[in-house]
């Protein structure tokens, strides 16, 4: 390719969303959030949901200091304009859902590879190469005699493992090649369960193109209908749908799937497996989990586009919907004539008939009793609010008290008196840290006092607006006998 | 004759159709259906519709006893409507042709803002369907694209504006708009506006509009709320 070409190539995907993405002025930020709402855990969320996420996260951030102005709608609907979001709203659900473009995944499986530190050029992924190639080569040769000759030295090369194992003399992968392996097929198998994204979009692309086409085009409509009339399944005839379903039958087929599942648990049940991580394993132990739950959601969309598309076209809805769209085409046509004849407000003797009826029996008049509304308006003084000494250690460990000073007042306090209690204290010493002193006092009083078990006592103390402020705290006392220790 | 009361009453005084009712929901029952057909039947009156989501244990009451709903929904003059591919199901004024019946169900008299809304949500609903995607619109896109309403020489924005507002408001109260939950200002279309308002009502209110063109009529009036 000459170079200007590939500019011209670059060029157009450096619109696309992908290339957006990684390209955007706050990137990490958009990626991070992005990757943490929709990638890692669930990839469906419902709006309501993940606005109240991305908020929270925000207010995270901003503590922080990251500057995130904006709200989490505002975000939202950047993320949905910028094709990096999609938002959908599925057959049943209450609200709309949104989820990744496979764009927005594309960028974030880039990201994701600079960051790995695994080299490509494995041997596990040479390995994978040439037996593939190996494979192929085999499949496609069309020479019985050759073919012959290849089965047989396969089976010279196992009668030779055979016969080793026989002898006692049995070769073991080591660990760091073990677990290269294993990594290797994490992410092919991880990369396979993301591309069940791309069968779906195409799914949904070519629906709509069938869709449009039957409507809109009048020449190719008679051979689309032809060739679903008679019973051919456009959808699961064009490539994707081939490969989709033959991807498909294999993991459900039983002998497969049985295969897979003993594979997994002999491989996770090895010594070298306890050097994965914790999500590499997660991943291998419901491999088969997941690829089920991504690919059979696929299915769904297929079967469902399926079955629609023909409904579609054998009630002959569309043609149903060529003579709506016309009409409706020409009564909007009609009403632009009107706009200065008829005020906006005006009536028009058309009247739309609804279905709920009306029914106004004078069995549901109630009479009006001015008890049921009256409240009751007298006003009662609050007790001050209880602060057990759970509370305290919670609000000490949240705040900085100046506990030099309170324990210099209780010092004070305790040369003149045998015994005082934290109301005593504070009726000499007011509190000057507001709250804080009283909890600094609670705090002394259960480390250095005595507690007298259920009784409490109230305290009052002056806030910083001047207003009094009065709490019900444990009864404590501090003793001149431990007066030495508030030293 | 209260000493007979308590004297159990021989069978022979008693017709058929009266011991139906000793097994009566509530004192007095004399009607037949059972507790859930009833509720079916209430919903379907109550309406603007029932649906299989929203009332998923209804949905299949109604598919069984449909003979018997709609024996009693004929008593009214009301003819039930029921679409098992959309799985919704409500009732309509029966086409009683020369006979004048009652009218039971609501109705709502347009404003000509009214009308080009209603055609506009039609217009998204057909198109969502041809997508078959569910049919959802925006406040502001509707601001926008029903502006061309506006009379040129019309210089009350802000009226304008207020008017699409009170129509916007209209068609939820009427169920033919509703919010989505969690989506601001998002809304959607309610499929069963595909069988409220089909291509011979639209052909229907193209002839009304056609009537106006004709001839100007000299009467003003602004139409009042609607009648419930």
């Amino acid at each position: 390719m000459k170079p200007h070409a590939r500019i011209a190539a670059w060029q157009r995907l450096r619109q696309q969303p992908t290339w957006k993405l990684l390209a955007a002025d706050n990137a990490p930020l958009i990626a991070a959030l992005l990757q943490g709402l929709l990638l890692d855990a669930e990839r469906q969320v419902p709006a309501s949901l993940l606005h109240e996420r991305l908020a929270r996260e925000l207010e995270e951030l901003r503590a922080h200091g990251h500057a995130v102005p904006r709200h989490a709608q505002a975000y939202v609907a950047e993320w949905l304009a910028s094709g990096w979001l999609e938002r959908r709203f599925p057959e049943g659900a209450s609200e709309e859902q949104y989820e990744l473009s496979t764009q927005a995944i594309g960028a974030l499986r880039f990201l994701g590879s600079l960051d790995s530190s695994r080299s490509v050029a494995t041997e596990s992924r040479l390995a994978l190469v040439i037996q593939q190639l190996v494979q192929l080569a085999r499949q496609t040769d069309g020479d019985p005699h050759s073919r012959l000759a290849e089965l047989r030295a396969e089976r010279e090369r196992v009668d030779a493992q055979i016969a080793e194992v026989t002898e006692g003399r049995i070769e073991v992968l080591d660990d760091t090649r073990a677990l290269e392996r294993a990594r290797e097929i994490i992410a092919l198998a991880d990369e396979l369960a993301e591309d069940f994204r791309h069968v779906r979009d195409d799914f949904q692309q070519l629906d709509r193109d069938f869709r449009e086409r039957i409507i809109e085009d009048e020449r190719q409509r008679g051979e689309l209908l032809e060739a679903l009339f008679a019973g051919v399944d456009l959808i699961a005839e064009s490539e994707s749908g081939r490969s989709f379903d033959a991807f498909w039958r294999l993991l459900t087929d039983a002998e497969q799937s049985g295969q897979l599942e003993a594979a997994v648990d002999a491989v996770t049940g090895r010594e070298f497996a306890g050097k994965l991580d914790r999500r590499e394993r997660s991943f291998l132990l419901h491999l088969t989990h997941t690829l089920l739950d991504r690919g059979g959601h696929v299915h769904d969309v297929l079967q469902h586009f399926a079955r629609n598309l023909k409904g579609f076209v054998q009630s002959r809805a569309y043609l149903e919907q060529r003579r709506l769209h016309q009409l409706l085409k020409q009564t909007e046509a009609e009403a632009l004539k009107l706009r200065d004849r008829v005020r906006s407000n005006e009536g028009i003797d058309y009247t739309l008939v609804l279905s709920s009826a009306r029914l106004h029996s004078l069995s549901r008049w109630r009479l009006n009793d001015p008890r049921t509304s009256q409240v009751d308006g007298a006003i009662v003084r609050a007790e001050g609010a209880a602060i057990t000494l759970e509370n305290v250690g919670e609000l000490v460990g949240q705040s900085e008290i100046d506990f030099r000073t309170l324990k210099q007042n209780v010092h004070a306090l305790l040369g003149d008196h045998a015994q005082c209690s934290i109301g005593a204290v504070l009726h000499h010493y007011p509190a000057e840290q507001g709250l804080g002193s009283v909890i600094g006092y609670v705090a002394l009083g259960s480390r250095h006092g005595m507690r007298v078990p259920n009784r409490f006592e109230p305290v009052s103390w002056c806030g910083e607006d001047g207003s009094e402020r009065r709490a019900r705290i444990p009864l404590l006392y501090f003793l001149k006998e431990k007066r030495d220790e508030l030293v | 004759m209260s000493w007979s009361e308590d004297m159990p009453s021989p069978d022979l005084a008693s017709p058929a159709s009266e011991r139906a009712s000793d097994a009566g929901l509530f004192p007095g029952d004399s009607g037949s259906l059972p507790f859930d057909a009833r509720r079916v039947l209430c919903q379907l009156l109550a309406g603007p519709s029932l649906d299989a989501e929203r009332h998923a244990l209804l949905w299949p009451v109604l598919l069984r006893e449909e003979a018997t709903l709609r024996a009693r929904l004929c008593e009214l003059f009301l003819d039930l409507v029921l679409d098992r591919d959309l799985r919704v199901a409500f009732v309509r004024q029966a086409d009683t042709g020369e006979l004048e019946a009652p009218t039971l169900l609501r109705s709502s008299p347009l404003t000509f803002i009214d009308s080009v809304l209603l055609l506009s949500l039609r217009q998204r609903l057909a198109e969502a369907e041809a997508q078959g995607q569910r049919a959802v619109v925006e406040v502001d896109e509707l601001h926008a694209q029903l502006g061309v309403y506006e009379p040129p020489q019309g210089t009350d924005r802000a009226g304008f504006t207020k008017k699409l507002n009170a129509a916007i408001e209209k068609m939820k109260k009427n169920n033919v708009l509703q919010p989505i939950r969690g989506s601001e200002g998002r809304h959607e279309v309610s499929p069963t506006l595909k069988l409220l308002f089909s291509a011979e009502d639209v052909q229907a209110l193209g002839a009304v509009y056609r009537e106006h063109l004709a001839g100007p009529r000299p009467g003003d009036e602004v139409v009042p709320e609607e009648d419930d």
